[in-house]
Order: C-alpha cells, then sequence, then structure tokens
C-alpha cells in the first residue's frame, strides 16, 4: 500500500468522522433537567447567623465603644482613689489602671453546676465531653448544641502490582462494609494505584479496580445505595514524595455512618 | 461609523491598547466570513481535540472557547486554522486539569456530578467511530499531534509552524505514525470489503 492509498483511506473516514460530528453539532438542542448539586452539609459545621452592621451605623458603635473605652480607666482611677488610704495627690504619677476591670457586672455568666452541664454526643470517634452551661445576664442562652454529625467510615483493599488481584481479606472488608453501611446509603469506591508507569494508564488501572470492588458489593449487599466508582491513579498517594509505595495499590470504600459507637 | 470589536492583547508580543476600528478595517474579514469558518472548523476541531484523547464534554467546552477567543481576535489573526487549533489544545489542556481537580473534590466531599446531561448523539457517532479514534489516540503524542493535522489536509510546512518543529521531523513522525497504523487502515480495507 502507498502513502497515497494509505492516505486516502484514512482521510476519508476523518471526512466521514467530522460530517457526522458537523450533523450532531447542528441537531436542535434537548434541553436537559440538571439537579442541583448537594452541599458537603457533614464538613461545615452551621453557624448562628449574625446581624452585619456596616456604613453609618458602625462608625457610630465604633464611636461609642472608644469613647466608653477611654472613660473605664478614669473611672477605675476615680474607685482606687475613693478605696485608697492614701490621698491621690500623694499617689505616684506611673500607677497604672487595669485596663479589663472584672466585676460581677460582667455581660457573660459562666456557671458550672453538676446538673447544669451538657454532655455532646462522640463526634467521628472522639471522647465525649462535658461542656460548661453558659448564659448572659439577660438569661440568653450560649450553651452550644450538639451536632448530629455523621462519621466517615474508611475501609481499605489492597491489590497486587499492576493487576486487578486483590491481596488476600477483600471478603472479610466487603462483608464489614455491608454490615456497617446503613441500607440505602451512598458509597464512594475510589481506585488508586502506586505512583509508577503512565498517568493515563494508572488512571484506567485504578478505575477498573474500583469497578471490580463494586462488583464483588454488589453480590454481597444486597440493598446498597448509591455506588459511586473513581479512579485517581496515584494522585491521592498515601504517603506523597516516597516513589512506589505498596500501600498505593488499593481501593478505598468510604460512608457515612450516623450509629453511635 | 466605528464599529468595536474587542481585540485581547494577553498573551501578543505587541502591547497594542485596546482600540476602537473603522468600519473599512473590519470590513476585510466581515462577519460572514467568520461565520463561515465557524461553520467549516466547528466540527474540525471537535475531531481535532477527540482525537488528542480529551473528554467529550471537555472537548465541545473547548470548542466553544477557541471560538470565541478567535471571534474577538478575527483581524489579528492570519492563518486563523492552525491559531484555533492551538489555542483549542492548550484551552482543553487547562479544562482537563480543572475538571481532574473536580473530580477529587468530588469524592472527597461525597458531591454528585452537577452535570448529568450527556450529548446522545455525540456518544452514538463516537461508537460508530471508534476505531478509528481509538487507532489514532493510541499514537505517541508527537506523532498523534502530527498526524491528525496531517489528516486535517496541513502541508508538512504549516505542521511544522503550528508544532514548532522543523520539517524534516514532522516528515519523521508522520513516517512513525504511518507505519503504527498500517495494521488498523489494512484491517479496515478488508472489513469494507468484507460489507
Amino acid at each position: 500500500m502507498t502513502e497515497d492509498e494509505f492516505d486516502e483511506v484514512v482521510k476519508k473516514r476523518h471526512r466521514n468522522f467530522v460530517s457526522d460530528l458537523d450533523v450532531a453539532i447542528r441537531a436542535p438542542f434537548d434541553p436537559v433537567a440538571v439537579p442541583a448539586a448537594r452541599s458537603a452539609e457533614h464538613d461545615v459545621i452551621p453557624r448562628a447567623r449574625t446581624k452585619v452592621v456596616a456604613g453609618r451605623q458602625a462608625r457610630a458603635r465604633f464611636k461609642t465603644a472608644a469613647a466608653l473605652a477611654g472613660l473605664v480607666p478614669a473611672l477605675v482611677v476615680v474607685l482606687l482613689s475613693q478605696v485608697s488610704l492614701v490621698p491621690l495627690a500623694e499617689r505616684s504619677i506611673d500607677c497604672v489602671a487595669p485596663r479589663c476591670p472584672v466585676s460581677s457586672t460582667s455581660s457573660l455568666v459562666v456557671s458550672t453546676p453538676s446538673s447544669a452541664t451538657r454532655s455532646l454526643a462522640p463526634v467521628n470517634g472522639a471522647p465525649p465531653v462535658a461542656i460548661p452551661r453558659l448564659a448572659r445576664a439577660d438569661g440568653t442562652e450560649m450553651t452550644p448544641t450538639p451536632l448530629k454529625t455523621p462519621r466517615r467510615i474508611v475501609h481499605t483493599v489492597n491489590f497486587t502490582a499492576d493487576s486487578v488481584v486483590p491481596v488476600e481479606g477483600i471478603d472479610e472488608v466487603l462483608a464489614e462494609v455491608a454490615r456497617e453501611a446503613s441500607p440505602g446509603s451512598e458509597i464512594s469506591i475510589v481506585g488508586h494505584t502506586a505512583r509508577s508507569g503512565g498517568r493515563q494508564g494508572a488512571y484506567l488501572l485504578s478505575l477498573r479496580r474500583a469497578e471490580f470492588v463494586r462488583d464483588r458489593l454488589v453480590v454481597l449487599m444486597e440493598d446498597h445505595g448509591e455506588l459511586l466508582v473513581t479512579g485517581v491513579g496515584y494522585d491521592d498517594v498515601v504517603e506523597p514524595g516516597t516513589g512506589v509505595n505498596p500501600l498505593d495499590r488499593r481501593v478505598q470504600l468510604m460512608f457515612d455512618s450516623f450509629s453511635s459507637q | 461609523m466605528v464599529l468595536s470589536v474587542g481585540v485581547s492583547t494577553a498573551g501578543s508580543r505587541d502591547p497594542e491598547p485596546r482600540r476602537r476600528r473603522t468600519i473599512a478595517e473590519y470590513d476585510r474579514r466581515t462577519e460572514r466570513e467568520y461565520e463561515k469558518f465557524d461553520r467549516a472548523e466547528r466540527a474540525a476541531l471537535l475531531a481535532y481535540l477527540l482525537y488528542q484523547g480529551f473528554a467529550q464534554h471537555i472537548a465541545e467546552e473547548s470548542v466553544n472557547d477557541a471560538m470565541l477567543e478567535v471571534y474577538a481576535n478575527w483581524l489579528d489573526v492570519k492563518s486563523p486554522r492552525a491559531w484555533i487549533r492551538t489555542v483549542a489544545r492548550r484551552v482543553a489542556v487547562r479544562k482537563a486539569k480543572a475538571d481532574r481537580r473536580s473530580l477529587l473534590d468530588r469524592f472527597k466531599y461525597h458531591r454528585p456530578p452537577d452535570v448529568l446531561a450527556e450529548d446522545v448523539v455525540l456518544s452514538r457517532i463516537l461508537d460508530l467511530d471508534s476505531d478509528l479514534v481509538d487507532a489514532i489516540r493510541r499514537l505517541p503524542v508527537q506523532c498523534r499531534s502530527v498526524f491528525i493535522l496531517h489528516v486535517d489536509d496541513f502541508s508538512v510546512r504549516e505542521i511544522a509552524e503550528v508544532e514548532g518543529i522543523p520539517e524534516r521531523t514532522a516528515y519523521e513522525r508522520l513516517r512513525v505514525a504511518r507505519k503504527m497504523l498500517r495494521a488498523w487502515v489494512e484491517e479496515s480495507l478488508k472489513n469494507e470489503e468484507g460489507k
């Protein structure tokens, strides 16, 4: 086959391909409903809404606070002078008044009776803690409420080099996943590879590993929810900068559990 | 009458400020010429990116961005066919990197994919011509770039300019690509005869 014949065959196929693509591009577009992306609730701790003060109001408040801050030391000096036996005129000039006097009229009241403590549920395996009950002078509750935060559970299945053959013990790990994951929960299955070879090949291999684990899990767990299968190659190794690490040849199964353990 | 045409000076050596162009300048390459170029090149540009190995959605978005870029620089671009391919490839590389980052975020934060819409027609065409696309994608990167431009009817001199390589190197890469694709072409011919 000469070069011209070769070029003729390839260019003919190419022209047909481009012509098909042209038809697809010019085809009328059908709008598709796209669901809104769900926010990552468990990664963000909700905070109480605070009123944003801006502009003229903020400047007025700042001026008031500054004026009060200037008055406090003078007031303290006057009070001390009344209590002290030494007359004010005889006191040395370098006497420094406390800038932040602690008094019973402080706006925040902290009390720690045993009945007034609130125990927080363990979050992500942390030990339970008792925090003091906080309240303002006017009775406003300041104690934070415990959040019902899910625990992120990660199980790992390791693989042999350059293959989709897992090391021993995969069935035990998957059985544990099937037992711990609540029915219908979403499970992320992420494949990884060690840092060797081409990047594109690593993506494919990691994806094949993740798909292998997904197929085994589907057999074991009948009431599974959505399974998100991803292959990330060696973009997320265990210890960056250490070269080829056998532990990187893995598939991670991640899901959220609300059970208190 | 004065027409205003946006001209991006980012990346160009001539730091000419944004300026208004007269209708006489604008007449050199009219809007109609651009539309003609768009009609002729959009699908070829999409095929160019798909051959390079980019994902379907990245290729489509990059084609749109590159077309906008060439429209903004229409009066300054001397050879739009070569220019737009360079721009489209750079845009696609940038998008592919961003897409990879979003992929990592997606599994770290349990986010489902933002866009689930898929162009069914285009996927079907890719399935039909998958042997052609796969055969070209299997070529080494340097040979692939040269060969794709060759099937797009670029001369060897133009290929050398676009790739920034000597003509002799372009010839050599083309020869290697032909050698690697020969088995696929022969098989393709047999299949056509069989049909």
